[in-house]
């Protein structure tokens, strides 16, 4: 299943995905970065895309807040109506209802507007005195410019155990943009979403989660470590990727782009490592000799794997696989492929 | 040396606007200038092949050699200079899209079997791992390319000084020898990359790149990598000093070490100068519907109808007037270099990289509005982290200036400095945290007795947060 997401944006797929990520998973998402580089359209062409079926105004709560926001923009404000006509106090707080919130500038956010989020992102209820509303979110986004540096650690941005910062396009792209139409540029994009039925069926090795956990458990709390099997699922289904590579998104998403090279070196080998950029070459190819010579030099890597090595079988598929797809614009006959392989 | 790198300059650009590449599509001539300009300068001082030229001469095949034979650093490096001349520019384009780039947007253009040598060399330097960090980050990926590079480079500087003339089967601009067939020659350079030195300094290369990579995403965001990429890469008018963006990265992680060790004290520091200013702020009464603030509005809602019904012209409402923001005045007086406040095993934090890394700080916190630097003039600075990393000390201060400068823009003022002048003149405006070897003494009696009187002065000496006395003496804190 696929979700189809109209946009004016050239080069944000990556955002995207992390957007279908969070609404599989349910956790609030933080984008960072500069102004101007799309951070709130990108949201907003994502809300569209999800709430097409149910397009009204409070389908959507989006905050612009400031130093000087008041706790009602989030608390709400006393129903007027019914003060004066039935002489009762009570608030209407539209967040509550919202299946899309987005709160940009949470960085300048007073505490207390962080305090009221807090309960809206993690137990889903808006505390209200006597009253716990219930709050019905499927996404959940803030945006910034920037973590302060003093609140890196702090227990509000650790909320978010989706944080990505966006980066602004590049030269190439922004020219490709303008022979695209320009301002007038409009695409339509894909993503895959991870059903609940396309996740079931994975299943994560256990050595494999061990590698995981007893790498970052000092680094990474536990609360966002109880979502890592979920996490490593829904990545696998959204990227179209395997296991392996699903953990090392997971870790460069959850912690670091560090992070994630140190997981790569424990979950490969050296020989597996030269094995994966080999492919990964084969795929620039378009000389039917360069591509035999290049096979040929998978072939003896894979040779000395299985030769030297503890064979791991789904490596072998991911690799079976890869070297296929990368083919597709090559001239190597299949037959020459199979010697390979096997 | 120079003057290959100065005449090459023009050239150079010239060339990288032609040069052939191997992977598509091509590069931006933007793009493609300021990767070649960063090699160019990585390559220009001897420091990049230090540790390759160490390894080198420690192996078993060098040591045999004969004294004559031996080959100087600076020789080596020469050598390394003349390869880069004729080494194909585009090549250099061709591994820098491979790191920055989606392994899925590139394809390679060139059918010809005879550019295969150039595909061996694309594939060993290849790392997937890595790529994980380089992919879209102009700077990552250029610290893998000119490492990368730095690496061949060596290689074809090691093959024209130490192998013997028969041995030579390609030379930088990537020719065979005469006579020579295309697959031997391949054959050769990938037994000449077997070589267990030669995997060694491969492993090294990208051991070295990997780690600076991962310091810059430590110390810099993407906004600052990307600043920091565009300020380093040599000019039209010359090189610059060696290697300038490895210092940079270095001085940057180094300022990082005096937060993480030096972190506690900078935020009592902040805390007591925060706390000076916070006094200083004033509050004012309006009248309810005087008041600009449309919050208010919303607040009145939530109040008890009972009170509601007073009158709204009675009400008066608290309004707090900001204090107008904190200037730094960070002084770049010889003496702040001088003075170490605090050494570790690699490294040394003088009193200015703390005054740096408080500033970094302050900076993070969006508690500064503007930064000057001082000696004897007083300069506007920009604020953000990889301006603050680059301060350098210079010679010579004036406190006193720096008062009226203080003064004369009506904005409190915070001045890290070492102390060492005179100072005639008192502002309330102004928190003074002195350093290491910070002498108050030299300021004049009844200005630094007011100072002292009001709270406006303290001493941080690497260890301990001190009082500074009526008479510019150092008084321990009271706990």
């Amino acid at each position: 299943m696929k979700r189809k997401i109209t946009t004016t944006l050239l080069g944000k797929e990556e955002e995207f995905k992390l957007m279908e990520l969070a609404k599989t998973l349910s956790l609030p998402l933080l984008f960072v970065g500069k102004p101007g580089i799309s951070k709130t359209k990108i949201v907003l062409d994502y809300f569209n895309s999800i709430s097409n079926n149910c397009e009204n105004a409070s389908s959507k709560f989006i905050l612009e807040t400031d130093e000087s926001t008041s706790g009602s923009a989030v608390k709400g404000n006393v129903d007027l109506e019914r003060l004066f006509t039935e002489s009762k106090f009570e608030t209407i707080a539209p967040i509550t209802s919202a299946k899309c919130i987005l709160i940009n500038e949470i960085d300048k956010a007073s505490s207390m507007i962080r305090n009221s989020l807090l309960g809206i992102m993690n137990e889903r209820v808006l505390f209200a005195g006597k009253d716990n509303i219930p709050c019905d979110w499927e996404v959940f986004v803030a945006t910034c410019n920037e973590i302060p540096r003093q609140e890196k650690q702090s227990p509000f941005f650790d909320r978010f155990i989706l944080k990505h910062e966006v980066s602004s396009i590049s030269s190439k792209q922004m020219l490709e943009y303008y022979n695209n139409g320009g301002r007038d540029y409009k695409s339509i994009i894909e993503v895959n979403c991870a059903t609940k039925e396309a996740m079931n069926k994975i299943t994560i090795p256990n050595e494999k989660l061990t590698i995981f956990v007893e790498l970052f458990i000092d680094i990474v709390s536990n609360r966002t470590l109880t979502y890592l099997p979920d996490f490593v699922k829904a990545v696998s289904c959204i990227w179209e990727i395997g296991i392996d590579q699903a953990m090392v998104k997971c870790a460069q998403i959850m912690i670091s782009s560090d992070a994630a090279v140190k997981l790569i070196s424990k979950l490969y080998s050296e020989t597996q490592l030269a094995i994966i950029s080999k492919v990964e070459l084969l795929r620039l190819q378009r000389n039917g000799s360069q591509s035999e010579k290049c096979l040929e030099e998978i072939k003896s890597l894979l040779n000395l794997y299985k030769k030297k090595e503890v064979v791991c079988e789904s490596f072998l598929e991911n690799i079976e696989s890869s070297i296929k797809s990368n083919l597709k614009l090559g001239k190597v006959s299949n037959i020459h492929l199979q010697t390979v392989l096997n | 040396m120079s003057k290959i790198l100065n005449k090459n300059i023009e050239n150079l650009l010239k060339e990288t606007l032609i040069a052939e590449e191997l992977i598509q599509p091509a590069l931006s001539e933007h793009e493609a200038n300021k990767i070649i300009l960063l090699v160019h300068e990585f390559i220009s001082g001897s420091g990049c092949i230090r540790n390759y030229y160490r390894s080198i001469t420690s192996s078993k095949e060098y040591r045999n050699r004969e004294i004559e034979k031996k080959i100087s650093l600076s020789k080596f490096h020469k050598e390394v200079l003349r390869c880069w001349e004729i080494f194909p520019k585009g090549f250099v384009k061709d591994v820098f899209k491979l790191y920055f780039y989606p392994i899925d947007d590139l394809y390679f253009n060139n059918d010809s079997d005879n550019k295969h040598i150039r595909y061996i060399m694309l594939a060993l330097s290849n790392k997937t791992i890595a790529k994980i960090m380089t992919k879209g980050s102009f700077l990552k990926s250029a610290i893998f390319t000119r490492s990368i590079i730095v690496f061949y480079l060596v290689q074809f500087a090691k093959m024209n000084l130490f192998k013997k003339e028969e041995d030579r089967f390609m030379d930088a601009g990537l020719f065979a020898a005469e006579g020579s067939d295309l697959d031997l020659w391949e054959a050769q350079f990938k037994q000449m990359m077997d070589e267990p030195i030669n995997k060694k300094l491969r492993a090294l290369t990208f051991e070295n790149a990997m780690q600076e990579a991962i310091n810059a995403d430590k110390v810099m965001n993407q906004e600052s990598q990307d600043r920091a990429a565009n300020c380093f890469g040599v000019g039209k008018t010359g090189p610059k000093k060696e290697d300038a963006l490895s210092r940079f990265i270095g001085k940057l992680v180094q300022i990082d070490l005096a937060n993480n060790k030096l972190s506690e004290w900078i935020e009592e520091l902040l805390e007591k100068s925060k706390s000076y200013f916070r006094t200083d702020k004033k509050s004012e009464y309006e009248k309810f519907l005087d008041s600009d603030n449309p919050n208010l509005l919303q607040e009145f809602h939530h109040l008890h109808p009972k009170i509601r019904n007073l009158y709204l012209d009675d009400i008066m409402v608290k309004k707090d007037i900001p204090n107008n923001g904190i200037n730094l005045y960070i002084d770049i007086s010889g003496s702040m270099d001088a003075i170490t406040l605090w050494e570790g095993e690699e490294n040394k934090i003088t009193s200015l990289d703390f005054a740096k890394a408080l500033a970094v700080e302050m900076v993070g916190q969006k508690l500064i509005d503007q930064v000057y630097l001082f000696n004897h003039n007083i300069i506007e600075y920009e604020s953000n982290t990889e301006s603050l990393a680059k301060i350098v000390a210079l010679g010579g201060t004036n406190i006193s200036s720096v008062v009226n400068h203080i003064e004369e823009n009506k904005k409190n003022a915070l001045i890290i400095t070492d102390a060492m002048d005179k100072c005639d003149k008192h502002s309330e405006l102004v928190y003074f945290i002195g350093v290491k070897g910070a002498s108050f003494r030299m300021f004049s009696k009844d200005v630094i007795k007011k100072y002292s009187n009001q709270g406006q002065i303290i001493m941080f000496d690497g260890k301990a947060i001190k009082n500074i006395g009526i008479n510019g003496e150092i008084v321990n804190l009271k706990n």
